[in-house]
């Protein structure tokens, strides 16, 4: 026992010893681990994008920031968990579109986008891409919508959930092209592409980030994406806009939010350090590379776009009859 | 074959450089310590390090972090072995067989037989990523939903017998468990089930929570209420009674060779991890055997297959994570954010582009490993002297370090209070002759079990069919079914020819 009493100290005494490697100030924010929750399964854009913000944040606030992911309901376990949280900026939330989506999509609304929570920063955003395994034979989108038409086989796409934008997509792609498509929901983004990866759905519909680097080394057939212009790093996948589906722009938004009554002094210097980070070189140099283009929008920005999308969404989802949830 | 061995010789290279040779050292020395206690977690440490390696080589950084994470799986088990404590979910099955190895004396042996077991199972995973993942990988990418939901099943029906007695108690501990898996927000429509508005149980009951309460807690009421006589203070142990005898080890091996290959496998399927193979691997063992009946009294067996299942999956919960770029769980996640903060991007070409990161890795698991074994085997003899201090000071210190780990997993009181419950529930039970132990395995694979039946009943548009469609799914269905008609046979002879089975004296 006395040994292993005194291991047990000399153990968390090295413990205490490495996690007060970076000094907190006394008494100053972050006197406590931050948690920065994600409401998707790790490997997802916001699960990525909130991993790459806690070691920024960290460093450069002299803390230690967690990232948990509460995976499921479409992000709305953990958006909910955030909304729920004491306001003292130990719990962040890192969302997707799904924060704007849900509200409209869900019979019985999760939680107030606005009332709930306190708007930090818009952080990036990124187009969503359907995509296939090599296996399938399916090369273009006319070649999906001609087997579906054909209907011998069925057609299912997965996506990160239920009411993120990558669902909303394919339901779009459904109603416009005429086809139809059983929608599987995965906890989020990683899980979406193994679904591909494993050939267990024909397509996939996600944000592009998780995807980007299985079409680089071709275990995964680019079909197209849902941005204005063609992506900068996939010179020839073409977008929906040339394909014929006007007005088919869809892209997938990583929100940093705190719960709503956040003392204003700790938004102040979440947001001035965030946006200090995204505005370095290094790290908007490899955003871009893994599929994202920074927004770096302040708090006023991030606002405005919730008030700007909410309504966006809720029409989309009216008008092309998306069953609700 | 030949390229692996270049790149290993180019990996020992990278990691025997000294200054990543000690970050694997640390790594697997604090990983040890964070297994050995019952108040730490894994995912907890790793987030507390992590601040630490930004300012450290990424191949450093890498090697430490996932030296934390395989060598918290050499201490796991010691606490579940001597004193009923699951404290990490993948070891939480070794308690069966492992605790009562202790009750007659043969802790030493059983936490030697685990040592072996890390090995073997450690050696494997480790080859399995050098040079098999691409023919394994290729199996368990059949393994869509209807495969997953079927092998599920199998696992829940062997291993509703994991406990000793009565297959009815078994069978209805095991939905109770599946029962307890539910309570959270359904990971399809977002609707809360079981959780009476209570904030806390929105994600679910913690499983950490739950196998404390059941077997550490439940255990410890147990001895308090004088049901056992203590019987532990008279052991006298030499080192001789820490080493498997010979014929432990021809009881141990071949079950280490099956657990090691279950690991393996499960790792590669996405979304099973260590703590389901344990599980199945236990399941399997238990069901093949030729005398299932000494299992849950000690029966070697039943602690060298899940543990090695333990290892290998540990190590082969790797082979996803660095070929694809797909983390397979939250620990995976942490080492791929260790790397992208420096700059680096996960992905299928990391092999290729970031050869020393990739296979001095890989080394670092054959050295991290060695050092485990060569800390830990001379330690048995130490922990096992454990049980010597008198019970009134062992217990209450245990239970403060269950206490502490439970509100470490995810700092919330609410789960002290969860695990004191279950506790108190799980005491009832054993008074009742329930074993707990079905509960942990309904918990751990309900929910796998509940996601990909729903997921391939979607695929199928709501046709069972999809279950014997499928070769794999329809093999695993065919074997539960038989599971079950020999279960009824056995009970129709039983009820025939009534022969009375010696009462068993309540351990």
């Amino acid at each position: 026992m006395l040994i292993s009493r005194r291991m047990a100290l000399t153990g968390m005494a090295a413990m205490a010893g490495l996690a007060g490697a970076h000094p907190a100030r006394a008494g100053a924010y972050p006197d406590r681990p931050v948690k920065i929750v994600t409401g998707f399964a790790p490997g997802g854009p916001a699960d990525v994008m909130a991993r790459i913000l806690a070691g920024h944040l960290g460093e450069r606030l002299g803390g230690t920031f967690i990232v948990e992911n509460h995976p499921g309901a479409g992000g709305n376990i953990g958006c909910n968990f955030v909304a729920r949280a004491a306001p003292d900026g130990t719990t962040l939330l890192v969302h997707t579109s799904a924060l704007v989506i849900n509200p409209s999509l869900y019979k019985k609304p999760p939680y107030d986008v606005v009332a709930d929570f306190t708007p930090l920063v818009e952080l990036a955003t990124s187009p969503n891409i359907f995509f296939t395994n090599p296996a399938t034979g399916l090369r273009s989108i006319a070649d999906l919508v001609a087997r579906a038409k054909q209907g011998s086989e069925q057609i299912s796409f997965a996506s990160a959930g239920i009411g993120t934008p990558p669902h909303l997509s394919g339901e779009l792609l459904k109603l416009r092209a005429g086809i139809q498509m059983t929608h599987v929901p995965y906890p989020g983004g990683g899980p979406c592409v193994q679904a591909v990866l494993q050939n267990t759905t024909t397509i996939g519909s996600n944000a592009l980030p998780p995807t980007l680097p299985l079409i680089a080394s071709g275990q995964l057939v680019p079909l197209a994406v849902t941005w204005p212009t063609r992506w900068h790093t996939l010179p020839n996948v073409p977008t929906m806009l040339e394909l014929g589906y006007d007005g088919f722009v869809n892209d997938t938004f990583q929100a940093f939010m705190a719960p709503a009554h956040l003392p204003a002094e700790i938004q102040d210097l979440l947001v001035r350090e965030t946006l200090a980070t995204l505005a370095e070189p290094a790290v908007r140099a490899q955003l871009e590379g893994e599929g994202y283009q920074v927004l770096a929008g302040g708090p006023q920005a991030m606002a405005a776009r919730i008030a700007r999308e909410v309504p966006m969404w809720r029409d989309l989802i009216d008008r092309s009859g998306i069953e609700h949830v | 074959m030949e390229s692996s061995l270049a790149g290993l010789a180019h990996g020992f290279q990278v990691a025997l450089d000294w200054h990543n040779l000690i970050w694997c050292f640390v790594g697997v020395f604090v990983g040890n310590m964070v297994g050995v206690l019952p108040g730490m977690g894994v995912l907890s440490t790793i987030s507390i390090l992590l601040p630490l390696t930004f300012s450290m080589q990424p191949v450093a950084a890498l090697l430490m972090l996932s030296g934390i994470y395989y060598g918290a799986q050499y201490g796991g088990a010691i606490c579940s072995i001597l004193l009923n404590l699951p404290c990490h979910p993948p070891h939480a099955v070794t308690c069966l067989d492992g605790y009562p190895m202790t009750k007659s004396g043969r802790g030493g042996v059983a936490l030697g037989i685990t040592m072996l077991a890390a090995v073997i199972g450690a050696a494997f995973g480790i080859m399995q990523m050098m040079v098999l993942a691409p023919y394994i990988a290729s199996i368990a990418f059949k393994f869509g939903p209807p495969e997953i939901c079927a092998l599920m099943l199998l696992g829940l029906l062997a291993g509703s017998t994991l406990a000793k007695g009565s297959p009815i108690k078994g069978v209805s501990m095991t939905l109770l468990g599946i029962l307890l898996s539910l309570v959270g927000t359904d990971i399809n429509t977002g609707n809360e089930r079981f959780t009476f508005g209570i904030l806390e149980m929105s994600d679910g009951l913690e499983l950490v929570a739950v196998s404390l309460g059941l077997f550490g807690i439940a255990e410890f009421l147990k001895s308090m209420n004088g049901l056992v006589p203590n019987a532990r203070t008279d052991m006298q142990l030499g080192f001789r009674d820490l080493r498997p005898s010979r014929r432990d080890l021809r009881q141990g091996i071949p079950p280490i060779l099956r657990g090691t290959v279950v690991g393996s496998l499960c790792s590669l399927i996405p979304g099973t991890g260590p703590t389901i193979a344990s599980f199945i691997a236990y399941a399997l063992e238990k069901k093949i055997s030729r005398h299932p009946e000494r299992f849950g009294h000690g029966a070697i067996e039943g602690v060298a297959s899940p543990e090695a299942s333990t290892h290998s999956a540990v190590q082969g919960d790797f082979i996803p994570t660095m070929s694809l770029g797909i983390p397979g769980d939250a620990v995976m996640a942490l080492l791929l954010g260790a790397l992208m903060i420096h700059g680096i991007q996960p992905g299928p070409r990391l092999i290729v582009e970031q050869p020393d990161i990739f296979w001095g890795l890989i080394a670092s698991f054959w050295i991290g490993n060695i050092i485990l074994v060569v800390l830990n085997v001379p330690m048995i003899g130490i922990w096992v002297k454990l049980l010597q201090v008198p019970y009134r000071f062992l217990y209450p210190t245990a239970l403060f370090f269950v206490c502490i780990g439970v509100y470490a997993t995810r700092n919330e009181m609410f789960d002290v209070g969860a695990v004191l419950l279950f506790g108190g529930f799980g005491y009832l039970l054993l008074k009742l002759g329930f074993e707990p132990a079905p509960i942990l395995l309904g918990f751990v694979l309900g929910p796998r079990l509940e996601e990909n039946f729903r997921r391939s009943l979607l695929l199928s548009r709501g046709s069972l069919e999809t279950f014997i469609d499928r070769p794999i799914a329809a093999v695993f269905v065919g074997i539960s079914v038989l599971l079950v008609a020999a279960q009824i046979v056995a009970a129709l002879r039983r009820s025939r020819a009534p022969i009375r089975i010696p009462e068993e004296a309540f351990d």
